[in-house]
């Protein structure tokens, strides 16, 4: 049952993809992105990173396709909105772009050998109570440098948000 | 991990902390006093804050520890190239209050970049986990992007900013993507594991970690600029302001081959014959491409960014060397970067000095009869192009002797050749400097107004350089301890 679904939202995640760069208007592009970013919450959903999927509704399918929206509404004139098609230029770009996809799915088909990291996700999450416990408990101890050094990060965003965009009169 | 393990660990982390409360002060200090106040006090503070962490990371010499869960080792290694960046970052501080002045552009959040972006390269010095070192990684490369484009009315600050941003998030996407595959296969992002992981019968072949290890491979190289990623660096560092680009030239670089020698030679040794072929390749094209495109440049900071390429070049000879002596390789690059960094120093701060009210200083023309204008500020730029150059008895000289015995060595000898053929062809352009400040007059009669800071900076830098060619000894003891507790 959970196989038909994955190929289901597979399948809407790669074809919104695929549309995401075929189509010509700037703001269709958002909108299939939109629609990648919720089946990829899906299959997260599936699974069991309830909490990944949470954030990339939020964050992605919210925030950011919001923060599109507001650039494109505010910076292309009308005539700039929608994206130049097919030309010369780009035959090398996509022939080296399929021989990559094709490079990539021949690894992933022929030798399935990924590791990662299996099983005590679910016996601490039975542990904790949850997704968001265990990710806060991580986060909070062992990865407790990793986030720090990404609060620095996002201040240093914001710093050069405010020094590139605000100009002072002097 | 205990609360007590966290407070040991942090203590070890001083030199990092002091960084960011020095940059967190500044940020808040510039944003409460009044416009009166001078924006050197705060170069001068951001300078002390360096200065401090310097002497916390002295007195980690020795150590020998893993810290926060085996995300940053404490070790010689990570201890010699933390104080490579901060006299970076230093000497950068002295140069720009100098050019911020004349330019016209004294904000403080120029220091506060400057400090948080050191941060990031620190923390990339001493990672031993591909979180640790991607975060210290982005931290770096978002405070340089915003330092590029630090001088918003010119178009050409403008423009390279825009042009390392968007390459440099391909590049970090790549190198990403290329982390998640090698996690895929070794079931880890620490390096020891991942060594571990490679070190089991069959564990090192597959075509995803190889995939992954070729992503790796790009994503740095992009970092890195080497050549045939290199296509954003000469016009970022062209628009950049000539501290900044001085800062490029060295903090990011170093930090990646900091990140590349603890990940290539020791956790992916049992894949040297794999990447071994491709640093070797790529080593050989970055210093000839790059060497004839600085010939033909007539802005010198061009050159300098293209001979910064080639240089790196140089460099990654000593990494393929390490395929085979891992202790000779390890140590030709170290004393390479050590003796790079000062020289490119120096060379960018001749130019900061040189730019004035209304021009840049960055031509070869703006050289013409240095030698009468300034005679010292002409003998510390000779000293500079020696080194680069290799000339004894710069420590340049020293430097390329090293890696082309290590490539000698590890029987990389057509390597060895190429490195030597080009150093040969690099002299036209380091020495047209020379020419140009000897043997023309000048095109402007007005002495340079040498400030104390920038006088200072290029002091340290000349006579490191000298140092290190007169008596090599203490710097080949220190990589040589760096290596030992690499290994």
């Amino acid at each position: 049952m959970s196989y038909i679904f994955f190929i289901i939202f597979s399948l809407i995640a790669i074809v919104s993809a695929i549309r995401v760069v075929c189509t010509k208007q700037l703001v269709h592009a958002i909108l299939w992105l939109v629609v990648t970013f919720l089946s990829t919450a899906c299959l997260f959903v599936m699974l069991h990173a309830e909490f990944l999927a949470a954030v990339q509704v939020l964050v992605y399918t919210g925030a950011i396709i919001i923060l599109y929206v507001f650039a494109i509404m505010l910076t292309t004139p009308k005539e700039a909105k929608t994206i130049p098609q097919f030309y010369v230029r780009k035959i090398m770009p996509i022939v080296l772009g399929v021989l990559f996809f094709f490079q990539l799915a021949v690894m992933v088909l022929t030798r399935f050998d990924f590791i990662g990291k299996k099983g005590d996700l679910v016996a601490m999450m039975s542990k904790w109570g949850g997704n968001a416990e265990v990710l806060g408990k991580f986060l909070y101890t062992d990865y407790i440098l990793p986030f720090e050094l990404v609060s620095i990060i996002l201040l240093v965003a914001i710093i050069g948000a405010v020094v590139l965009a605000i100009r002072r009169s002097s | 991990m205990n609360t007590a393990q966290l407070w040991t660990d942090t203590l070890y982390l001083l030199p990092e902390i002091i960084i960011a409360l020095t940059g967190l002060l500044a940020l808040v200090w510039d944003f409460i006093s009044p416009e009166s106040v001078k924006k050197s006090r705060l170069a001068l503070f951001s300078l002390f804050g360096i200065m401090l962490a310097a002497v916390f990371c002295f007195m980690q010499a020795g150590l020998d520890k893993q810290i926060f869960s085996n995300l940053l080792a404490v070790d010689y290694f990570a201890v010699v190239y933390k104080i490579i960046l901060l006299v970076t970052a230093g000497m950068v501080i002295l140069m720009s209050m100098n050019y911020l002045k004349v330019q016209d552009t004294q904000r403080g959040e120029y220091y506060v970049l400057i400090l948080f972006s050191t941060l990031g390269m620190m923390v990339m010095a001493a990672a031993t986990n591909f979180i640790s070192m991607y975060l210290g990684l982005e931290l770096t490369a978002i405070s340089c992007y915003i330092l590029c484009g630090f001088m918003i009315k010119d178009k050409a600050s403008n423009e390279s900013a825009i042009k390392y941003f968007i390459l440099g998030l391909f590049a970090s996407a790549i190198l990403v993507y290329g982390i998640s595959l090698i996690y895929g296969v070794c079931g880890s992002l620490n390096f020891s594991q991942i060594q571990q992981a490679l070190s089991r019968p069959g564990g090192n072949s597959g075509v995803v970690l190889l995939t992954g290890m070729v992503m790796l491979i790009v994503g740095f190289g992009f970092k890195m600029a080497v050549v045939p990623f290199h296509m954003w660096m000469p016009d970022v560092y062209e628009g950049a302001p000539t501290p900044v680009t001085a800062f490029m030239s060295i903090g990011p670089k170093v930090a990646c081959f900091a990140v590349a020698l603890r990940f290539f030679p020791i956790a992916a040794y049992a894949l040297r014959v794999q990447w071994g072929f491709i640093f070797a390749i790529l080593a050989a094209i970055t210093i000839t491409l790059a060497n004839f495109h600085a010939l033909r440049q007539e802005s010198v900071k061009r050159m300098l960014a293209y001979s910064g390429i080639s240089h790196v070049g140089y460099a990654l000879i000593g990494l393929v060397a390490t395929t085979v002596d891992r202790q000779i390789g390890l140590m030709s690059v170290i004393v390479y970067f050590l003796v790079y960094f000062t020289a490119n120093v120096g060379a960018f701060g001749v130019i900061v000095l040189l730019c004035q009210k209304g021009r840049m200083g960055e031509k070869f023309d703006d050289f013409k009869g240095l030698g009468k204008r300034s005679p010292f500020a002409a003998m510390l730029m000779t000293i500079f192009m020696l080194s680069l150059l290799g000339i004894p008895p710069t420590g340049g000289f020293l430097a390329k002797v090293w890696v082309f015995a290590a490539a000698v060595k590890a029987d990389y000898m057509w390597l060895a050749v190429i490195g030597v053929i080009n150093a040969i062809i690099s002299a036209y352009y380091y020495l047209r400097v020379t020419v140009m400040m000897y043997m023309h007059d000048p095109e402007e009669q007005s002495s340079l107004s040498f400030t104390p800071a920038l006088a200072v900076a290029l002091y340290i830098m000349a006579f490191f350089t000298l140092y290190m060619g007169v008596f090599p000894g203490s710097f080949f003891e220190l990589a040589k301890k760096s290596v030992i507790a690499l290994l």
